[in-house]
């Protein structure tokens, strides 16, 4: 039996509607994410399949600690998780080098690192992403988005979490740049046994690098289970639609 | 055989100390869909625009772009402005940021057709109508009624090509027309455009980043890297057996759908693909 | 020819990819400081530089045109009119850059608590802010002044009383476009306190831009210094103020006109470059990262 890392139950958010609910009355509510529950197996990569406003980012929210969830339960069996976001360039400081946004991945830890070893990680941490380090003094503006991207990779893995939450990492990227990034984080997952929760739009992705898949669509997950039986023997309506939907059929 | 709308000749564009465009030959049949397929910074939307002319004097253009025959580049502003809309249309990566937030759709036609010619406003509206009917839209009423905002990015997009036709263009320009949607949705937008074309007999040339659009919808494509097109054929020739190794490398990296076969995902139950807003989950 | 259109051209303030070429040119960045510089020099040294007692009333040399003898002539009590422009100088540029300094930090400081801690707090500080942002804001200097009654001091603390809403504003609004960037989350997660965040991220982030507004702020302040004086809410009488000068010579706009003309000139000038200043400033900073 596989161990898991993650469980989450029955999670909820809900969020006020826009432009409602002003001087103190309650206002109308809309379910971004509305009782989902899902587990992750160690090193394992689950993908989350969900178009926009499917509640996916919000739930990532949660999964990563950011946003608190109005009921559920989320049970982490590991010390960290960390999480990269879709925007590259927006996700490093633009005043920072990019080695001091590295290297915040365990600067603000109680370590007992001294600050040579965590620039000596960060370093590290540079060559496993394979960013080169005489990028090391430069600013995000001055690197492309691959790079970026490669860049917070680093300072999520700095700590070597246990999960790592990735939401729509790839879609801001060109297609070349994109695989570049998935391989790189399939490789990761094996050599550091990192468990991934992999939020995109793109089943087909999705298909070429999670085992086990759920698909969500407004804010339930209306399917999961194993990624090729899922795409071969879809058994909800959406999933059959968002199968078809993949453009390409024809090459 | 050759009925050709559109010639690009060696057509290059730079702006300042960048050449976005280099030396881009391509030709669009009456009828035919081109798709042009290109990462971020080949040069594949200024070189749309400067097709029509939108570049702006910042960018410096050369090379020949005819239409019917006629040399574009020596055509004078009335009569790009004549050009444009009438027997060019366009359509944009966002149409709602493309629309005027205070005018409903229908008012988007009279706009289109009044620049053209003298119309009644009842009469754009029942051209409108006729038109979002022949493209399938279940409720054109709806939509003719409605806000930009009212739409989501699909319904806008499919009504912006909709206006786009209305004065009955030869030639559809599409500058990722579909890159802003949901995967769903986008289905939905190339039905519409593929359905133009039966309609119509609208020729498209159209741009994108996604390999899986160009190549679900286009006859012909040309693959263009760093400003220059490595690669033009007709699709299934590029997309079976690519020359350039840039194209071959963008296909590798095209993720495929694991667990089914080439043709498999498109055949799956295309029946299923409805337009928007219908419910069956 | 092109060099000087390049030279004063009001850059686009776009952000773009093309590093270097929007920044102002060299030229341009040493032009203002220099001017910067030696308006600061000529306000701080300017009663040493005075070539008369800009105090000594001499009634038989009352209002003299400018000559050899007094350069920008003289006033209706026989005064030097450039040694009370000189003398002057500190007063008008010192009390600016005294209100600016202060109301800047404040201002910001009222912005950030607001910002960042949301909820009750900012909701409370943002109605105070809206409270002194309901009157026209010159007259609410004029208001307070007029309580407090005449006297430099008072007159700046209206002035600050004038200018600090904006600033808790502007920083409220840096703060919550910061707030929501994926580099802040990222800072979360990977476990920075608030302060930590607000000290590494935050902070760095938006002092350009509120510098650059404190910047261009100055000459506005100098402008409403001056019309407080004018109305004579400002500097008390035998103090050398350049817009007290310009109210004194208002009586004898048509006789002598240079009582007017030459501290407007003053005060036209030290407007001008600091607010050539300012945006010089901003074209510099703004352009991503700032560096």
């Amino acid at each position: 039996m596989c161990e898991r890392i993650l469980e989450v139950e029955n999670l909820r958010k809900s969020f006020r509607k826009r432009g409602s609910g002003r001087w103190g009355s309650p206002g109308e509510t809309f379910a971004a994410v509305d009782g989902i529950s899902f587990y992750i197996k160690k090193g394992e990569c689950l993908g989350l399949i969900g178009e926009s406003g499917s509640g996916k980012s919000t739930a990532a929210a949660m999964v990563a600690g950011l946003l608190k969830p109005d009921a559920g339960e989320i049970r982490f069996y590991g010390k960290h998780r960390q999480m990269v976001f879709q925007d590259p360039m927006r996700s490093l400081d633009p005043r920072m080098q990019v080695i001091q946004s590295i290297e915040e991945g365990l600067a603000y830890q109680k370590s007992g690192l001294t600050r040579q070893q965590i620039r000596q990680r960060a370093l590290e941490a540079m060559d496993l992403v394979r960013l080169p380090r005489s990028y090391a003094a430069r600013r995000s503006r001055e690197l492309s988005g691959g790079e970026c991207q490669r860049a917070t990779i680093a300072r999520a893995i700095l700590i070597r979490p246990e999960l790592l939450i990735c939401d729509e990492v790839t879609s801001a990227l060109d297609v070349s740049v994109q695989a570049q990034i998935m391989e790189l984080l399939d490789q990761l997952r094996r050599e550091l046994g990192l468990s991934i929760l992999f939020i995109s739009h793109d089943i087909a992705l999705v298909s070429n690098f999670c085992s086990r898949a759920a698909v969500m669509y407004r804010g339930k997950i209306v399917e999961t289970g194993d990624t090729r039986q899922l795409i071969r023997h879809p058994r909800e309506a959406y999933t059959r639609r968002l199968i078809a939907s993949v453009p390409g059929g024809s090459f | 055989m050759k009925d050709i709308l559109l010639e690009v000749r060696n057509l290059s564009a730079s702006y300042r100390d960048t050449e976005a465009v280099r030396g881009v030959s391509l030709a669009v049949e009456r009828g035919e869909i081109v798709g042009i397929v290109g990462e971020s910074g080949s040069g594949k939307s200024t070189m749309l625009k400067s097709i029509l002319g939108l570049l702006g004097r910042k960018a410096r253009e050369s090379g020949s772009v005819r239409y019917r025959g006629e040399e574009l580049r020596d055509a004078s502003p009335a009569r790009l402005r004549q050009i444009r809309g009438k027997e060019i249309g366009m359509i944009f990566q966002h149409p709602q940021l493309a629309m005027d937030p205070l005018c409903p759709i229908h008012s988007l036609f009279y706009e289109s057709i009044r620049v053209h010619r003298k119309v009644s406003r009842q009469e754009a509206r029942r051209q409108g109508r006729e038109l979002l009917e022949a493209l399938d839209f279940p409720d054109p009423e709806r939509i003719l009624a409605a806000y930009p905002f009212e739409l989501s990015g699909g319904e806008c997009q499919r009504a912006a090509i909709a206006a786009a036709l209305v004065n009955r263009p030869a030639l559809l320009l599409a500058d990722e027309p579909t890159s802003a949607l949901d995967v769903t949705v986008q289905k939905q937008v190339i039905q519409t455009i593929r359905k133009t074309r039966e309609q119509f007999g609208t020729a498209v040339l159209m741009v994108s980043h996604n390999m899986g659009v160009i190549g679900e919808i286009a006859d012909r494509v040309g693959v263009m890297r760093t400003g220059e097109l490595v690669e033009w054929g007709r699709t299934q020739d590029v997309f079976r057996s690519p020359q350039h190794p840039y194209t071959q490398a963008l296909l590798r990296a095209v993720p495929r759908l694991e667990g089914l076969g080439p043709g498999q995902a498109g055949a799956m139950e295309e029946k299923e693909i409805r337009p928007e807003g219908t419910e069956d989950v | 020819m092109s060099a000087r259109i390049q030279f004063f051209s009001r850059k686009p303030v776009t952000k773009t990819k093309g590093r270097e070429d929007r920044r102002p040119s060299r030229l341009r960045l040493a032009f203002c400081l220099a001017l910067l510089l030696a308006l600061l020099v000529l306000a701080a040294a300017g009663e040493n530089l005075a070539p008369r007692d800009p105090y000594a009333a001499n009634l038989s040399q009352a209002l003299q045109p400018p000559s050899a003898e007094y350069p920008f002539g003289t006033d209706n009590l026989g005064r030097c009119i450039l040694s009370r422009i000189l003398a002057g100088a500190s007063a008008s540029l010192f009390s600016a850059l005294a209100v600016v300094a202060v109301v800047s930090v404040f201002g910001t400081a009222v912005g950030i608590v607001s910002g960042y801690l949301g909820g009750f707090a900012d909701q409370v500080l943002m109605k105070i802010t809206m409270i002194f942002q309901a009157f026209p804001s010159f007259i609410l200097a004029v208001a307070v002044a007029g309580m407090l009654g005449p006297g430099l001091e008072n007159a700046v603390l209206s002035l600050m009383v004038m200018y600090w809403t904006t600033y808790a504003r502007l920083a409220r609004s840096l703060v919550l476009q910061l707030k929501g960037e994926p580099y802040i989350q990222a800072a979360r997660l990977c476990g920075a306190g608030r302060g930590q965040i607000l000290l590494r991220h935050i902070l760095p982030n938006m002092l350009s831009s509120m510098v650059v507004t404190a910047v261009s702020d100055i000459g506005n302040v100098i402008l409403s210094m001056a019309g407080l004086s004018f109305l004579g809410l400002g500097v008390e009488a035998p103090m050398a103020e350049w817009g007290l000068m310009i109210s004194n010579g208002r009586a004898y706009l048509q006789t002598a006109p240079w009582c007017i003309l030459f501290p407007s000139l003053a005060l036209l000038g030290a407007v001008v470059i600091f607010n050539l200043a300012g945006d010089t400033c901003r074209d510099r900073m703004e352009q991503g990262g700032g560096r």
